[in-house]
């Protein structure tokens, strides 16, 4: 009796632990490079796919457009919607790609500034959509230069989200105490004027902008079209020593705090009263300090010269399809119906607060309401405006790499401890001699 | 015969899960990263290519490692000559005849290890502000000292690190310390007191000679968490090390190289490196320690 029992639990034992070895076996079976045939998928039959996005506001309106598409397209339809934090959705991503697959999305929001991460090695591990959007008219629609985010070698790899336009954002009440109308402002050298009637001791008409966006607005970029290196070109270097003339000429501008806590906190005292910001950047100052509401107005950038451009570019986000998918057929009739669509990129602005990239949905009174925060006004307009404007940002697979040289010497620079052109000169070979070396 | 060998077999089956689990998640991955140490891969989906030892020889005249290396070292020599005396001197407090509230100043030390490094660093970051800070505004201004840029000056940079690991370490590194003083038995330092020691001489002959399995336990613990720390830094300063790479850690730039430049090959003899290093140091200070010592 007792023997049986015995043999029974050592049986027992013997089958748990070839069980075990049986998972990692299977384990790595699927750890095996899948084929890169996907198989097309019929218009309703039961499919689920997966979606990777790291912003919560995104996750939501993916659910909400999964929602629809099964009730007017395919009722079997099921997304799963991960919502992952932002580095580590990128590094998981890259792992499952490099891994053949293995428990890879169907679906990735990518943000603009990790896509060039992709673009190194042998394939960025999604699909080339550049026929799909071509043949079927969709470039056309879509802002050209937010396709050059996802695009490399003539190769378009994802859809942009957002339009991403760059404005200026005002304290309307400090400056019309002060008497001066930034909406008469043509070009910075006005701002300049103007901002010196605003900033105090202790008051700063607005913290340093961003160089990359500034450089932008002037039609140039850290990498240009052909993926050369930019960064330490004679505009570049003018236009640092432009914004450090900000703070050390003018007395208007002054380095961002040291926090996002302490950003903020400066913005609620009124430390700052204007602020270069992308379109985005609206919904952040509404988070972040919603105790100034109707105190806040946006308007076009001061252009460089009478006339000249009167945006910028900043941020951005893309939905790629993986090419290691079994239904990339799917998903691409479900980033159709949700990207490509007016509807789809209406409820976006509505649930994000991001203004579409996608033309033929500007006119709908839906993305012109106005906005209390503003003080009644309406931002879809001057964004709309703005948009056949917004300058293109060009990919390089070396991106991450230089920003993340440059924002190691960005503070020395800021504060004159090392001269622009010698920084940018120096991360600038430095990234050069990478490119040569691969 | 049978029986018998089945009897044999289930022993280690029994324990078999450990060990595959142990081959699969950390044998192999320590083969592989081996093995992909002397390639250069770029990205993803790229061929491997066999460089030989030329990864290891670059770091030698890689600035940012060499960066990296020095800044990891000032951290862990803080870590060795501030955090531990520290602990050692809250664990003689915490000893004290006549302490009130002793169990709650245990608990009050210790509870911050139980808090994971990322929480610590985003707590930190608030704490560390030069205008809104806590140490700016709190600290220092009453004592007319200047607000310190702690996470802005790169020579601030590292002792704030050290700071924030002395709040995160020094509570678990005293309780070691505090397991060491219970053990020594009484009668020696009742003897000690006998022959005339004072305090001081009672410390330094006979408490301390004492605690030195104990030291040497927190001091090799203290070398390998320095030489691994990577939340607190990377999520106080971001994963470049601030301004200048001032607070760049070496597991910070394994991260960077591996993980945002995508060279695994050169992350790999990194980690490589790393590993040789806190092997070293660590037989360095055992011996320094005496542990090979004949008794």
């Amino acid at each position: 009796m007792a023997g049986t029992r015995t043999i029974t639990r050592r049986r027992l034992l013997q089958a748990a632990g070839l069980g075990g070895l049986g998972l990692v076996l299977a384990a790595c079976g699927r750890a095996a490079p899948q084929g890169g045939t996907p198989q097309a998928s019929s218009g309703s039959s039961q499919v689920q796919l997966e979606l990777w996005t790291f912003v919560n506001t995104h996750a939501r309106w993916w659910r909400a457009m999964a929602e629809d598409y099964r009730k007017k397209v395919n009722p079997g339809f099921q997304l799963k919607v991960s919502e992952i934090a932002y580095q580590d959705l990128f590094d998981k991503l890259r792992i499952a790609i490099q891994s053949g697959g293995v428990g890879a999305p169907d679906i990735a929001d990518v943000e603009q500034g990790a896509f060039g991460g992709f673009l190194r090695g042998g394939s960025p591990g999604f699909v080339d959509l550049t026929d799909r959007l071509q043949t079927e008219g969709y470039m056309d629609q879509l802002v050209a230069s937010r396709e050059a985010l996802y695009s490399y070698n003539g190769k378009t790899y994802g859809i942009e989200h957002a339009l991403c336009p760059v404005v200026l954002y005002y304290r309307a009440d400090v400056w019309e105490a002060a008497g001066v109308d930034p909406t008469r402002f043509s070009t910075w050298e006005d701002y300049i004027l103007g901002a010196k009637q605003v900033a105090r001791s202790g008051v700063h008409a607005l913290p340093f902008p961003a160089h990359d966006v500034l450089l932008r607005q002037r039609g140039e970029d850290y990498f240009d079209q052909a993926g050369k290196v930019k960064l330490d070109s004679p505009l570049s270097v003018e236009t640092m020593e432009w914004i450090l003339a900000l703070k050390y000429q003018h007395g208007i501008a002054e380095e961002t705090p040291d926090s996002d806590q302490a950003w903020w906190a400066a913005v609620k005292e009124g430390k700052f009263v204007s602020v270069v910001g992308a379109d985005w950047y609206a919904g952040f100052l509404k988070d972040n300090v919603p105790e100034l509401k109707g105190k806040w107005r946006a308007v076009a950038l001061p252009a460089w010269e009478k006339g000249g451009r009167r945006t910028s570019c900043s941020g951005g986000t893309g939905a790629c399809i993986l090419d290691t998918s079994q239904h990339v057929e799917e998903a691409w009739k479900f980033l159709k119906h949700s990207m490509l669509s007016v509807e789809g990129n209406v409820r976006r602005y509505e649930m994000t607060n991001l203004y579409p990239p996608f033309k033929p949905a500007w006119k709908s009174p839906r993305l012109h309401v106005k906005d209390e925060y503003f003080g009644g006004q309406d931002l879809g307009e001057l964004f709309s405006q703005l948009g056949p404007d917004v300058p293109p940002q060009y990919q390089s697979p070396f991106r991450t790499e230089l920003n993340t040289k440059l924002e190691a010497s960005m503070q020395a620079v800021l504060r004159r401890q090392r001269p622009a052109a010698d920084v940018f000169k120096q991360v600038a070979n430095e990234i050069r001699r990478e490119m040569s070396e691969e | 015969m049978s029986g018998a060998r089945r009897m044999k077999l289930a022993p280690y089956l029994f324990i078999s899960p450990f060990f595959l689990g142990y081959a699969v998640f950390f044998v192999y991955p320590v083969l592989r990263s081996l093995y992909l140490s002397f390639f250069e891969q770029q990205g993803v989906r790229s061929q491997p290519r066999f460089v030989g030892f030329e990864n290891y020889l670059q770091l030698l005249s890689d600035g940012l490692f060499l960066k990296a290396l020095l800044n990891t070292t000032y951290y862990a020599a803080g870590s060795v000559f501030v955090i531990v005396p520290a602990a050692l001197g809250l664990a003689l407090l915490l000893t004290a005849r006549g302490l009130h509230g002793r169990e709650f100043f245990r608990l009050f030390f210790f509870a911050p290890y139980f808090t994971s490094g990322v929480v610590i660093a985003i707590i930190f970051s608030i704490v560390f502000s030069r205008d809104y800070g806590l140490i700016n505004n709190y600290l220092l201004a009453p004592l007319g000292l200047p607000k310190v840029e702690w996470l802005r000056n790169p020579v601030a940079i590292m002792p704030a690190i050290i700071l924030v690991g002395l709040w995160h370490y020094l509570g678990v590194n005293a309780l070691y310390f505090l397991v060491g003083l219970q053990n020594i038995p009484p009668e020696l330092k009742e003897a000690a007191v006998i022959d005339g020691a004072g305090s001081w001489q009672l410390f330094r002959y006979v408490t301390l000679p004492l605690l030195r399995p104990i030291l040497i336990f927190v001091v090799t613990i203290a070398i390998i968490g320095s030489y691994n720390l990577f939340a607190e830094p990377a999520v106080l300063l971001g994963a470049e090390g601030g301004p200048n790479n001032a607070g760049l850690f070496m597991t910070m730039y394994l991260y960077l190289v591996g993980f945002r430049f995508l060279d695994f090959g050169y992350a790999s003899a990194i980690g490589y490196a790393l590993a040789l290093i806190i092997i070293a140091l660590t037989l360095l200070q055992l011996r320094l320690m005496g542990v090979f010592r004949e008794e």
